[in-house]
């Protein structure tokens, strides 16, 4: 094998899932127990210590489809996508995208969107709080000015084909399960931190519209001073 | 290295520690067990806010922190990451802790992190690498640190020292101190087939500036006994009386009870805390077995 960078080069393919090439096992020691066997270990830690780390931010998921299946997705999902980084609070932006194309996890499409929530969830709980906005008069001179607004750092906004919502509370205990109808439309979740706390609001669709509009790059869109209150005081807005 | 006083002094306190989860927090803030200090991962700490960053401020209000890197990759051929080196700094800066420390490991390739401490073989070129790497994380935090012994699964068939050999050059060329993890030296010995007490005795004494203890299991890999450092359960016996034996030959230093995963309640920590304690307490230190005499 030939040097340190080339050796290090190899392992990290083995263990993120590729064979091991023949110059990387004669490097490795071969005694009682055969180089093979030695780098399944480090395979096995990283797709295992991930997996658990995983697992901690999606309990929501985990209810829905059980930690057996959660744990063996996930695995996938780590050799799929492995971390860029050591700071692991940022990973796992990408497992909503993942359980999306799943095949696995077909039968289960609101899944992604599950997962969608606690990584906002997540997200959020790890941010910095930014300073509320809550200055109604000057927002409203703002619009008028025909100045944007744009989603305040504390919140994001998740809308969905499923009953989110409705989900959300059924896998958090807050409703029983036959509470829930999975058929029923789509719905809109707000989150918003506060306080050191996520909070969870339902959107109706017209405040959904507006917020969508709002938090896009729409220009000369018309609004309610009712509504612009509603969405100031609701913490989702601020001016950009 | 300097290491606090209280420590090098005759009769000191006896500082022992546990490592700081999460699981624990409020019930540390509630019962405020006696102990010298609490260790924390860096890299459980650089995300921008959040309850870890009010926890930790709090706790810390009371006691000294140790701040443990996992994921500097000491030993990567191709440098720190200067982005990780920036937030280790930053909660460095923040936390003012005791002690810091990072392991002797790699676990870092191009645009993807590992998550496991992997093995550096025992060559010139690893010491050069990871002297330089050292050097670096030094420079950025403006402090000496500690590393850590690795357990091993694995060694290289071009090894070229024995691991002491390995951090004894690596403290000459970098000033860095040794945090002798005693579980590790014990499975990697099983693993690898080292004499672990040997190596043990051939740590220089002022080298090292804090032990770790831990749990490991042993698990059975084609007909194979491994020993695998998981941290998931109370320090062997084997261990403490290994840690028995350097204590008494180095004396009293920060130990620290580690405990990662099948996390239990805070008091069985403290007990093992409480044991570790009990072990300083009762060693003759070096040079009081003369004067007694």
């Amino acid at each position: 094998m030939g040097d340190l960078g080339d050796i290090q080069r190899s392992m990290a393919r083995t263990i993120l899932g590729q064979e091991a090439d023949d110059s990387l096992l004669g490097a490795i020691k071969d005694d009682h127990l055969g180089p093979a066997a030695r780098l399944r270990i480090h395979q096995n830690n990283f797709r295992e210590s991930l997996s658990e780390a995983l697992l901690g931010i999606f309990p929501l998921c985990q209810a829905l489809v059980g930690e057996l299946f959660l744990r063996q997705a996930l695995r996938h999902f780590v050799l799929e996508y492995p971390p860029v980084d050591a700071a692991l609070y940022a990973y796992g932006r990408d497992v909503a995208n993942f359980f999306g194309i799943y095949s696995a996890a077909k039968s289960v499409p609101y899944l992604a969107d599950v997962a969608r929530l606690e990584w906002y969830t997540h997200e959020l709980a790890n941010a910095e709080e930014a300073a509320v906005y809550e200055d109604i008069t000057a927002a409203q001179a703002a619009h008028e000015a025909g100045m944007g607004f744009a989603l305040h750092d504390n919140a994001r906004v998740l809308d969905s084909n499923f009953p989110i919502y409705d989900l959300w509370q059924a896998l958090s205990g807050q409703i029983t399960p036959d509470d829930l109808n999975i058929e029923d439309d789509g719905q809109t979740i707000l989150l918003v931190l506060h306080g050191g706390q996520v909070f969870y609001q339902l959107l109706d669709a017209e405040t959904a519209g507006t917020l969508a509009k709002l938090s896009g790059d729409q220009k000369d869109i018309t609004i309610g001073s009712a509504m612009l209150e509603e969405l100031i005081d609701r913490g989702a807005i601020k001016p950009k | 290295m300097t290491f606090p006083a209280y420590i090098a002094a005759k009769g000191a306190q006896k500082p022992v520690g546990v490592g700081l989860k999460s699981q624990h927090y409020d019930d540390v803030l509630t019962s405020k067990p006696a102990l010298a200090f609490f260790e924390v991962h860096a890299e459980n700490y650089m995300m921008p806010g959040g309850a870890h960053h009010r926890y930790l401020e709090e706790i810390r209000e009371t006691y000294p922190l140790s701040i443990h890197g996992v994921g500097m990759s000491l030993g990567s051929a191709e440098g720190l990451n200067r982005k990780h080196l920036q937030r280790f700094s930053e909660v460095v800066n923040r936390y003012r802790p005791w002690l810091v420390s990072e392991h002797l490991a790699w676990s870092r390739a191009g645009d993807t992190y590992l998550n496991d401490l992997l093995p550096v073989p025992m060559t010139q070129e690893s010491l050069r690498v990871v002297t330089r790497n050292v050097k670096a994380m030094q420079d950025a935090i403006g402090r000496k640190i500690l590393i850590e012994n690795p357990s091993s699964y694995l060694t290289f068939a071009d090894d070229e020292m024995p691991e002491v050999d390995f951090l004894v050059a690596l403290a000459e060329a970098t000033g860095c101190g040794v945090l002798l993890d005693v579980n590790n030296v014990y499975v990697s010995g099983k693993n690898i087939g080292w004499d672990v007490r040997a190596y043990l005795d051939s740590i220089p004494a002022d080298l090292v500036g804090e032990i770790h203890l831990a749990g490991h299991l042993t698990r059975d890999v084609e007909g194979q006994t491994l020993r695998i450092d998981d941290h998931g359960s109370r320090v062997s016996d084997s261990v403490w009386t290994l840690y028995e034996r350097v204590i008494a030959r180095i004396g009293p230093r920060p130990t620290l009870i580690e405990w990662d995963s099948n996390i239990p309640t805070l008091d069985v920590l403290v007990v093992e805390a409480e044991k570790a304690q009990k072990l300083m307490s009762e060693m003759v230190e070096p040079g009081q077995a003369a004067t007694r005499g």
